[in-house]
This record gives C-alpha cells, structure tokens and sequence, in this order.
C-alpha cells in the first residue's frame, strides 16, 4: 500500500483514539473545578460532605479517562516528526512553536497538579486543593487552546512568508491568532463542556433511575444539565460562526461540506439530500440570501489558473480573508478533481455533528427545566435518553474533526503544501508495523477503560459515612 | 557565529538533561521494582512513592520534542523519521509503562495486578533501553545525508537519514543494533536503575530502603564497570568525539562534576546518607548529558559520511544548518524565558508537599 495513505491512516488512527478521552478531560476537568470550589467554600457540615462524595467520585473516573487519554497523546506530537518529517521541514519554523508552548504553558500545569489532585487531598488545605482542580482545568483547556493554535495555522496559514520552498515565521501574532483560532477554539472549548456535562448528567441519571446515590446523583445532575444547556446554546452561536469563518477562508472546504460542485447563487442548504431549504447555505455562509457560493468545479478552476500565475478576475472567487491570489505561481494550489476527498464524508460528518449538537440542546434544557421544577425523578424517559447519550457527544467531536481534517484537503496546509508531498520517505512496512503495535496496545488500553468506568460506576460514590 | 542557535542548543540540552534527571528516578523505579518489592504493600509504598511526580516528569520529554521541533525542525524531522521504528517503540513502551502504573491499582484481581506489574516493568525498562540505544547512535554518527529534492518546481535541500544507497528511504531499522549503541543502552539502563533505586532508598524506611541501597551499591559497580568499557571503546572507534569534548570542556565542566558526583554515590550510600546519594546522583545524570552534548557540538546529529563532523560538517545536521529563522528562535526564547522559571517554582512547591518518605494516600493514589 502507499505510504502516504498509511501515514494519513495511522495519523487519523491515533488522533481519532485520542479524541476519544479529551473531550471528556476537557469539560470534566472544569466540572470538577466547579465541584471541589463548592466542597471547599461549604461550611454546612452535610453539604460538605455531598460535595466530597460527588468529587471524588468524578475524580476517580476523570483519572481512568485521564490515564487512557494522555499515553495517546504524546504519540501525536512526535507523529509530525516520525510519520510527516517533509511537513514539519517545510512549516517547522512557525508550526514546532505552538507544540513547545502547549508543553511549557499547559502540559507542567496540568501534570504537576493533577499530582495533588490525585494524591494530595490528605496532604493539602482544601482551598488549595480546590485551587490545583482549577490549576487542572485551565492548563487542560490551554492545551487544547495550543492545538488549535496549531491546526488552525494549517487550516488558515497567516503571518509566514515563503522561501526557498519552505515557510518562515513573519508576525507570531498572526501566526497564533490566524484567520480561525479564536472561532475555533471557543466552538472546540463549548465541545469540551458539553461532553463533560453529558458525560455527568447521563451517569447521574443512571443512579437516578436506579433510584441510588440519590442525593449526590440529583445534585450532580443539576449541575451538569446547568452548564451544559449553557454551553449547548451558545455552541449554536459559535457554531455559525465557525461556519461563516469557514466561508471566508476555504471556500473549497465550504463546498465540499455542502457537496456543491456547480456555482450558485442564494443557494439552499441540503438538510438531508431531498430536504431543501431556499437560500439558507447563502444566509449561514454569507449571512446574504443572494449570496454567490462557489462549487468545487469552478474553485479547482480557478485554483490552477492561480497556480500557473494566470490572472484571476474578481467574480471568480468569493470575498475571502485567506486569498489564494497572495501564492500566485504555487505548484501547490495545482489541484485537479481527482484530488477532491469523497464529498460524502465531509457531508455527513457536518449533518450528524449539527444535528447531535442541536440534541444536546435540546436534552440539557429539558434537563435544566424538569430539575428547576424538581420533577425529573418522574421524567424517566429523559433519564434513559441521558443515560444513552453518554457517548454521543463524543461522536460529534470526532464527526467535527473529521470534517476539519478531510474538509482541509488535498492540502495539509491550506493552499501553501499538499497532504501527499509532507510525509516521510519511509517503507510502507515500517508505517504498517507501527499502525498494528498501536491499534492493538489501543484496543487492549480501551476495554481496560470500559471495564475500569463500568466496575466504578456500578460501585457508585461513597455513603456519607464512609466520607466523614 | 550565531548566538541564538547556540543558545537554543544548550536550552535543549539542559530540557534533556532535567528529563532524564526527573523522568531517570522514576524510570528506574519502574526497573527494579519487581526485584525490590516483596509483597503488595511494599509494591504501593514504590508505586506511589512515584505517583504524584511520573507524568509531570514525563512532561519534559514532550516539552524536549517541542524545543527540537520549535528550534531545530531538521534535526527533529530527521531524526525521528530516520529512526523510526526506535522512535515509534519508544511511544510504545511509554504507553505500557503509563498504563501499568496507572491502572494496576483499579485492577480487580491480584493475577491481573500481576500482569500489570510486568507491563510497567517492561514498559520502564524498554524506553530506557530505547533511549540509551538512540543517544548511543546519535553520538557514534548516523549516516545523514544532505540531499536535494524537488518541490513545486523549487530545488530544496534536505538532510535524510538514508537506509539505501540511493537514499530514497529514510528509517532505519538492523542498523542501529551497533554494539557500541548496544553497550551504551546498557549502561543507560544501569545508571537510570541505579538513581531509581537511591531514591527508593531515599523514600522508604526500613528493610525496604536498606535493600533499595544494597541494590544501588550493586548497580553503581556494574555502572562503573560499563562506564569504563563505553570510555575506552571511545577513545578507541570514535576518538573524534573525545578530541571534541576535550575542546570544550572548560565551557562547561561536565567530567569532573562526573567523577565527583559518581564517587560521592558511593560513599553516601555507605554512610546512609540517602539524600546526598540521590542529589549526586541527579548531578551525575545531569552532567553525563551535558557530556553527551558537549562532544557532539556543533552537531545534532552527526553524519558518517563527514571526515570529521565536528569540524568540517556536510552533510551532519548542525546547530546551525538545522535552525529555525532567527525570529521563530528568539520568539521561543522568550517565551522559554517566562515559562521554564515559572514551570520550575510551582514544580518546586508541589513537589515539596510529596517530598520525603511515602506516605500511601488513604484515598486515591496508586
């Protein structure tokens, strides 16, 4: 098999496995801020230890996720060394910065606290107990804020210059901040939280519905459908945002998403293929009815005619803040249809995200309401539905990713370098052994974690008197 | 000259130096961990005696891929890409060893805590292995190439780690069995075993500890055994490299503190003063690295097929050669500047609520 395809296959492996702990590291991770904060400040002896039990309960199985999701990751970071050596030759001036940032930033942070958090409470006060959850929590979210930073240079390059056919750093500030990281990184950071609120509110609906735990359960329940229905609604907003970024930076991304190969104008938004909607693509992308968007046989058009340093007029592009004209004469924005990834993925990937994500919504809300009126005991047909979204919003993270990823395609950075021209001359051999050691050490680590949350799970949290 | 890369060159080699001083002690727990620990409890007293400290040590390793990357991308794409299949086994064993340290303590029965012992041993003992074996063959040359290849129509060139004739593969693979790296791997292991089982001596109280130092004496004379051999087998294959340190080496006086350290172990270890044993033991570690560096400067990696690579470097991958723009480098300085003192104070205060002899945590912990 080709290398490239292998090298692309074992990266999409191992960042898919990753990205099945983060998320929930993620968000948890802030939960339980919000959580050990409570158990800190509380002087009422009984809600105290409430707090207690519900913290250490989540802690322990933020700890199993913790483990899964952490020995994943640092695989990834040395993957652009081992698997893509030519991408990281060619952009290693701006893109090793953001990795050495997330270890310096976020990495200490995260790791030395999560000592205490693990093995300290015996040893510390509980306001700086509560202060190393907080000290877990941020340098959690600044990793992922790295991340973004890193990826969203190679979706929307800026502040570089090329040279001798590599790209050198020309403004860090630009670099860092892109055309995407800020509308990326909030739509990825909600992500997180709803994950993690799923992840509590479906696990104490479990115990609800069981009928025990039941005041830890109904008070981590509360908790979680609160911040989740927050995040969930304004994940909407940032979701739209994301989208009409998207427009102004990939259009070629934007018409795959939509499976749009022919220009049109106040074009609709397919809900599903046969469900049409006039004129929404052009409101979401442009928030203009009548807008023009460009379909992917007159983008690779245009793209090549840029690549041959052919002059391009100003109908044949949308207004965009990433203007390709800037390459002109780059091999690299040579692309044909053939390069074009199956649009199917990219489709569906964004139709089963949105749609999941508008379910959460509409569950954490329900949630927030029937707990306000304190009648969610009673609502058992929406404890089972929390109970089975545990891993949904897991599945729509991954979905995102995939549209990112496969949507950024053929190139690995926008415009400026080709997937197929970044990975390392290596025999197929090598890559295929490495793709086998870490599938299988994978599967093996991942009914470890099933079998270790189930066994928790089903031994539940502390009695209060096995607290105090 | 210029600086910056310099500058950048002992920043990474002090990241690697603190990697393998902090992650060296738990590292070596993990390898003399089935030989030290007799029953379950003094198994958790090693565990968690590491437990609050492990993944924090670990991070240097990353921040070390971060630096390389940030700073010399060549050398880090290179490198990794040339070695790959040691590289991709060392994530291999880092992942067993996380997993067995992390997870034996949930396990439900005492043949899987078993199993779980043995995955941590062997995942600790594989990447030290591992990382002696690449530092052996970093420092006795790679055969790196300076190629030319063709990108969009440009003519750019690129060092290669070749494993053909016509370099048009890259990784490695029967190669790096070298019996020189070979020996170098094995005194890696020995001294990494050797500060684990001083810290282990240091931490616990009683039988335990006195067998954790009996078990370091036994290591420091199979150390000092290897060291001389790896010396000699030096001066005899690559005599360049000594030639080249012995230029340096009022820069930074990385062989006597050697010496020093080294002889101090010994003689604290038989007085019992575990403490001071394991500070010199530290210092060691730190200095051996500050050696390494010191004699392959001003390469990263150097290249077989240079005459002398020291001196007259073409196709070595360089400080120099292999540098990121001076922007992206003096960017990371800075921020380098801010982060690593910051990283170290709140290090040092967390770690000072662990310090001292174990106590196992009545909750939580390992």
């Amino acid at each position: 098999m080709d290398a490239v395809l292998l090298a692309r296959i074992q990266f999409a492996l191992t960042a898919m496995y990753h990205f099945l702990f983060v998320p929930i590291t993620l968000g948890l991770s802030l939960l339980l801020a919000i959580i050990w904060t409570k158990w800190a400040r509380e002087e009422d002896d009984e809600r105290h230890i409430l707090y207690e039990r519900i913290g250490e309960f989540f802690t322990t199985l933020f700890a199993i996720n913790f483990a899964a999701g952490v020995v994943a990751g640092i695989v990834l970071e040395f993957e652009f060394g081992t698997n893509w050596s030519e991408y990281s030759k060619t952009v290693g001036d701006i893109f090793g910065a953001p990795l050495a940032i997330e270890a310096i930033f976020a990495f200490f942070l995260e790791s030395v606290f999560l000592g205490v958090l693990l093995f300290g409470r015996d040893r510390v006060s509980p306001k700086f107990y509560a202060f190393s959850t907080w000290m877990v929590a941020i340098g959690t979210n600044l990793s992922a804020l790295w991340i973004l930073v890193a990826n969203s240079w190679q979706q929307t390059p800026k502040g570089f210059y090329l040279e001798g056919g590599k790209a050198y750093l020309a403004s860090f500030f630009d670099a860092v901040v892109n055309y995407s990281t800020p509308y990326r990184f909030v739509h990825m950071f909600l992500a997180g939280v709803i994950t993690g609120a799923i992840f509590v509110a479906g696990i104490s609906a479990y115990y609800i519905l069981k009928r025990k735990h039941l005041d830890v359960a109904k008070e981590s329940f509360r908790i979680a459908v609160t911040i989740g229905m927050i995040a969930s609604l304004l994940q909407i907003i940032a979701g739209d945002l994301h989208g009409y970024q998207v427009a102004r930076t990939q259009p070629l991304k934007l018409a795959m998403m939509e499976d749009k190969w022919e220009t049109e104008s106040g074009a609709g938004l397919e809900i599903v293929p046969g469900i049409e909607i006039p004129k929404l693509l052009s409101i979401l992308a442009y928030h203009d009815p009548d807008a023009k968007v460009y379909g992917i046989k007159d983008l690779v058009q245009t793209f090549q005619k840029i690549a041959k340093g052919e002059e391009v007029g100003e109908d044949e592009l949308p207004e965009l803040w990433l203007d390709p004209r800037q390459f002109a004469g780059r091999q690299s924005l040579y692309i044909t249809e053939e390069e074009i990834p199956p649009t199917w993925i990219p489709f569906w990937s964004l139709r089963g995200m949105v749609f999941l994500g508008f379910f959460f919504a509409f569950i954490t809300s329900l949630g927030f309401i029937f707990t306000v009126q304190d009648t969610i005991e009673q609502r058992r047909w929406l404890l089972k539905l929390f109970f089975y979204s545990i891993p949904l919003p897991i599945v729509a993270n991954i979905l995102g990713w995939i549209v990112a990823e496969v949507g950024r395609q053929p190139w690995v950075v926008y415009y400026i370098l080709k997937t197929k021209d970044a990975a390392s001359p290596l025999p197929a051999g090598q890559i295929l052994t490495s793709i086998i050691l870490f599938s299988s050490i994978y599967f093996i680590v991942f009914l470890i974690f099933l079998g270790l949350m189930v066994q928790k799970v089903i031994k539940g949290p502390k009695r209060p008197e096995e607290v105090a | 000259m210029e600086l910056l890369p310099v500058i950048w060159f002992v920043l990474l080699g002090f990241i690697i130096a603190m990697y393998a001083a902090l992650d060296g002690f738990d590292l070596g727990v993990g390898i003399v961990y089935p030989f030290l620990a007799k029953d379950e409890e003094e198994k958790r007293i090693l565990l968690n005696s590491i437990g609050p400290v492990w993944d924090a040590n670990e991070v240097w390793l990353i921040l070390a891929g971060g630096a390389l990357f940030a700073a010399f991308p060549v050398a880090y794409a290179t490198l990794q890409s040339g070695l790959y299949l040691p590289v991709i086994l060392i994530l291999f064993m880092l992942i067993l060893r996380a997993i067995g340290i992390d997870y034996r303590g949930k396990m439900p029965t005492p043949a899987l805590k078993k199993t779980m012992d043995m995955v941590f041993f062997l995942g600790s003992l594989g990447v030290t292995f591992l990382f002696g074996l690449t530092l052996g063959n970093v420092i006795k040359g790679l055969p790196v190439k300076l190629v030319e290849k063709e990108l969009y129509g440009e003519v750019v060139k690129t060092h290669m780690i070749c494993a053909d004739q016509d370099c048009s593969y890259t990784g490695l693979l029967i190669n790096i069995l070298d019996p020189y790296a070979l020996l170098v791997a094995l005194l890696t292991v020995s001294f990494v075993a050797m500060h684990g089982a001083i810290y282990a001596a240091y931490v616990t109280n009683g039988d335990l500890s006195h067998r954790a130092a009996s078990l370091a004496k036994k290591l420091w004379f199979n150390s000092a055994l290897l060291y001389l051999i790896v010396h000699i087998l030096t001066m005899i294959y690559h005599p360049l490299l000594i030639k080249n340190y012995f230029t340096r080496m009022f820069i930074f006086p990385a062989l006597p503190i050697v010496i020093v350290a080294f002889i101090t172990i010994i003689v604290a270890l038989n007085r019992q003063k575990y403490s001071l044993a394991f500070w010199s033991s530290t210092a060691m570690i730190f200095s051996a690295i500050g050696i390494a560096f010191a004699s392959i400067y001003p390469t990263l990696v150097p290249s077989i097929y240079d005459e002398n690579p020291f001196e007259n470097p073409v196709h070595s991958i360089t400080v120099f050669n292999s540098a990121s723009s001076e922007k992206t480098l003096l960017t990371m300085l800075i921020i380098a500047l801010i982060g690593v003192p910051m990283v170290l104070t709140y290090k040092f205060f967390v770690y000072r609520i662990f310090w001292g002899k174990v106590k196992v945590p009545k909750e939580g912990g390992y």
